[in-house]
């Protein structure tokens, strides 16, 4: 038997993974049980071609995160750096935009649309900046369900959006938009990202406004040595605090002793050792809310076995090409590309469409990443990485689905560019099935990890301290799993608070303060 | 008080990243950088966006390279045909080739010599090379150290790498620009294919299973067909990937790697035809087949670099 101060159970990279690099600086013994190699599973990148990477999940917002300053993550060999080019996103009549680190160059990009909705994004942009960390704080690094920082974060969009709290929280995404912007173009263009796999149904009133100017705070940025680079960087910063990993080893079964959670007991991979490792003062569970459920016993905490996620889901094609996607100029500059809807008609019928089985769905908002223009690499192959979803297939019938889903996206790429077929040198297309058979954690919900939230708002999520004594949640909880570390950093907060260790001279970066040291540096120069 | 500048060690493949580790642990203060994606060179483990593990490199290790990672040791390592071989070897003496050396060391019982012919293959020596009999009493002497790590090869880069941060080293990975390796010289190169299926995948009670061939005539006359670039049905090795699929999560899927020697002008080699084929030969259904990507010859060299055996320490 080994005893931890903390024993955390999965290294997922939003949650489990920075938890114990905080707590394991903040003085506590801390153990990561991972049942990988590498802790991050979904965060890591690969080469299917030599010289042509690409990662799990193609994007990297942790440029967002206090972790990068708190734990010191660039001495560990994480660099990040801002794109030339955020995103793109095209129609099939022809129209496209570029959206660009530099908002002056996104407003000229709308402006060719309408010159008043490109000043209106431009001034939100700029009103919302100002409010981002505090903005971010309120909203995302807060352990909620937290009223009083819900009422805050709705207060600030309301400032930024210039209307009421009241309005606000009465107005779904669309209904926002309509009333910011006259384009039928640049009403589409922004909608495409937060349509496609973020954090809030933009349907529902309240919450559909809200995450529609939320999701502007997402700001991407590059990670040189792949995004798999922040999973090392955090790896090594646990590592370098002597903190215990243990690749290779699965969960029996979580503890619970006298009412309180006491530690689990697991199995290195390739044997049939049972060993129980028993945590002093927490566990955190990143394996999600129904198999925490499972190896917690229904008993303890009930709720856990009928808490499902919102039925939301995506697939993946990689493709090698010989040469990169026959793009518009312009637009060929971006790396991701979001082929998306003919008409603002098309895009809210949709959003509504989404939340049905339909098939079409998937065939509606489109990501393209083209890897070579995040990963310079081989000269003549060129990495592609297609995404799309969304609708609640939660079922069996993926491996059947796979084949004529590929073929369809297939065509509509060829549409694109008629050379398609002579220029692929290799395809493989991950389901949604593929993706709930590699993460326990993801079963029935979202492939990029965790549980996904489509219907489930802030205060319908899992509380991080869970009513079990001594066990809390890093999945399942508020915000969910995206790279920029929020639930990882909110389960740290509350462990660290309940065990007296919060107060940390180190400890103190704000949201967002990556992008905000950019631009100082850059104002100075 | 004077800080010394860390050592900079600037990796491709295991063995530096070992030293640096070594050197780290004794006190000197290291950074080791690995200008490809990931640093371990042939002990890495692959997932590729599946639910599967795939060993890139060799599927069977030296116990010395292990350390206190958890091993498995099989009892069956080899099959040709209805021919077994298990950990024991007797000693050879080695001549210029395999076959001179299995003359040479008396070695007449056709099992013995197919399975050894076998072995060669499997650890990525050629049998016909000059230096390939030196190479087959190496392998022969190691039969009883050859392990399998259970969570893959990847768990000792990754326990090198934990060694070198935890004594305060630095390892930097995937920031350097691409470069090829130089190319691969030769007729004779071996592809890896790795295969994610429903199911149970290919039946196999041995570690590596042998197709394409069932003596050591029929494996020889093989390689020459390959060597004038002739392919016909698939040479190579089934490697069973069990002791890496086995988690309670990921329910009836298994995945295996082949290995195989194909030619090394990749031109006249239709991939996707060879892929159908291996399926057919080890009797895999394509419609069960989840993952399938094939690394030709230079590929695989590209990625791994250096020569394709065990023996690299």
């Amino acid at each position: 038997m080994t005893e931890y101060d903390v024993l955390v159970l999965g290294g997922g990279l939003s949650g489990g993974l920075p938890a114990a690099a905080y707590l394991q600086k903040a003085g506590a013994r801390v153990a990561i049980v991972e049942q990988g190699v590498d802790a991050g599973r979904f965060y890591l990148s690969y080469e299917l071609y030599p010289g042509v990477r690409f990662d799990h999940s193609p994007v990297n917002f942790s440029g967002l995160s206090p972790a990068i300053g708190d734990l010191d993550l660039e001495s560990h060999g994480y660099a990040l750096a801002p794109p030339p080019v955020t995103l793109a996103a095209m129609d099939g009549r022809g129209n496209s935009a570029v959206f660009y680190p530099d908002m002056a160059r996104t407003c000229a990009e709308l402006a060719r649309y309408s010159p008043a909705d490109a000043d209106t994004f431009g001034a939100l942009l700029g009103r919302l900046f100002a409010q981002a960390p505090a903005l971010l704080k309120a909203a995302f690094y807060t352990p909620h369900p937290d009223a009083a920082a819900y009422s805050e974060a709705v207060q600030m969009t309301a400032e930024v959006l210039q209307m009421t709290e009241a309005d606000l929280l009465r107005t779904t995404g669309p209904e926002l938009l309509e009333s910011l912007f006259e384009s039928d173009e640049v009403r589409r263009f922004v909608t495409a990202l937060p349509a496609l796999n973020l954090f809030g149904d933009l349907l529902q009133p309240g919450q559909g406004a809200l995450a529609w100017a939320w999701s502007l705070m997402l700001r991407a940025a590059v990670a040189p040595g792949g995004n798999q680079s922040l999973v090392k960087a955090l790896e090594r910063s646990f590592v370098a605090s002597e903190g215990t990993l243990l690749r290779n080893t699965v969960v029996h079964d979580i503890l619970v002793e006298g009412g309180r959670c006491v530690g689990a007991t697991v199995t290195p991979f390739g044997t049939t050792d049972v060993v129980t490792l028993r945590a002093r003062g927490a566990v955190i569970s990143n394996l999600g809310a129904p198999l925490t459920g499972r190896l917690l016993g229904s008993h303890a905490w009930p709720a856990l076995s009928g808490w499902k996620s919102d039925n939301r889901v995506l697939t993946v094609q990689d493709l090698v090409l010989r040469r990169p996607l026959d793009l518009p100029e312009d637009v060929a500059a971006a790396p991701r590309v979001y082929l998306v809807w003919d008409s603002w008609d098309e895009c809210v019928n949709w959003l509504a469409q989404s939340r049905t089985d339909s098939a079409e769905t998937y065939f509606g908002d489109i990501e393209l990443t083209q890897f070579h223009r995040i990963y310079p690499g081989a000269p003549n192959r060129f990495g592609l990485r297609v995404r799309y979803g969304t609708g609640p297939y939660i079922d069996d019938a993926w491996d059947a689905r796979k084949g004529p889903f590929a073929e369809r996206m297939r065509g509509i790429l060829g549409a694109l560019d008629p050379e398609l077929d002579a220029i692929v040198e290799y395809e493989h297309t991950a389901s949604p099935l593929d993706f709930w058979r590699s993460n326990p954690a993801a079963t029935h919900g979202n492939p990029i990890g965790g549980d996904f939230v489509g219907g489930q708002w802030i205060e319908d999520r899992l509380p991080y301290r869970s009513p079990v004594p001594q066990l809390y949640l890093s999945n399942a909880v508020w915000p969910p799993a995206l790279s920029w570390l929020a639930a990882g950093y909110n389960v740290a907060c509350v462990v660290a608070e309940d065990l007296g260790i919060r107060e940390q001279p180190w400890w103190h970066h704000q949201p967002g303060s990556w992008f905000a040291a950019r631009a100082a540096a850059a104002e100075s120069a | 008080m004077s800080v010394d500048a860390p050592l900079e060690i600037v990796g491709r493949g295991h063995q530096g990243l070992r030293r640096a580790a070594d050197l780290a642990k004794s006190g000197t203060p290291v950074v080791y950088r690995e200008p490809g994606l990931r640093a371990g060179g042939r002990l890495i483990t692959e997932s590729f966006l599946t639910p599967f593990r795939f060993n890139l490199g060799p599927a069977l290790v030296h116990r010395r390279l292990a350390g206190a990672v958890p091993v498995i040791e099989p009892d069956l390592l080899v099959a040709v045909a209805a021919w077994r071989l298990g950990r024991d070897a007797r000693p050879l003496s080695a001549a210029e080739t395999v076959a001179a050396t299995l003359d040479a060391s008396e070695v007449d019982d056709p099992e013995t010599r197919a399975v050894l012919t076998a072995l060669a293959l499997l650890l990525g020596i050629d049998p016909d090379a000059p230096w390939s009999g030196a190479g087959i009493v190496q392998g022969a002497a190691d039969l009883a150290d050859l392990v399998l790590v259970g969570g893959g090869n990847g768990s000792i880069p990754a326990a090198w790498i934990d060694e070198i941060v935890a004594a305060g080293g630095t390892v930097i990975e995937g920031l350097s620009p691409w470069q090829p390796e130089p190319p691969l010289e030769g007729s004779l190169g071996t592809c890896r294919l790795f295969v994610g299926v429903r199911g149970a995948g290919p039946s196999l009670d041995a570690f590596a299973t042998a197709y394409g061939f069932s003596d050591e005539s029929s494996l020889l006359e093989g390689l020459s067909e390959l060597r004038h670039g002739r392919v016909g049905s698939p040479l190579g090795f089934v490697l069973s990937n069990a002791h890496l699929d086995s988690t309670p999560t990921t329910g009836a899927i298994t995945s295996f790697v082949w290995q195989g020697p194909v030619p090394s002008r990749d031109g006249a080699f239709s991939r996707y035809a060879y892929i159908e084929d291996v399926l057919a030969a080890v009797g895999v259904d394509e419609r069960d087949v989840i993952f399938r990507l094939l690394w030709l010859p230079a590929e695989t060299r590209e990625i791994l670099g250096g020569t394709p055996s065990y023996l690299d320490s």
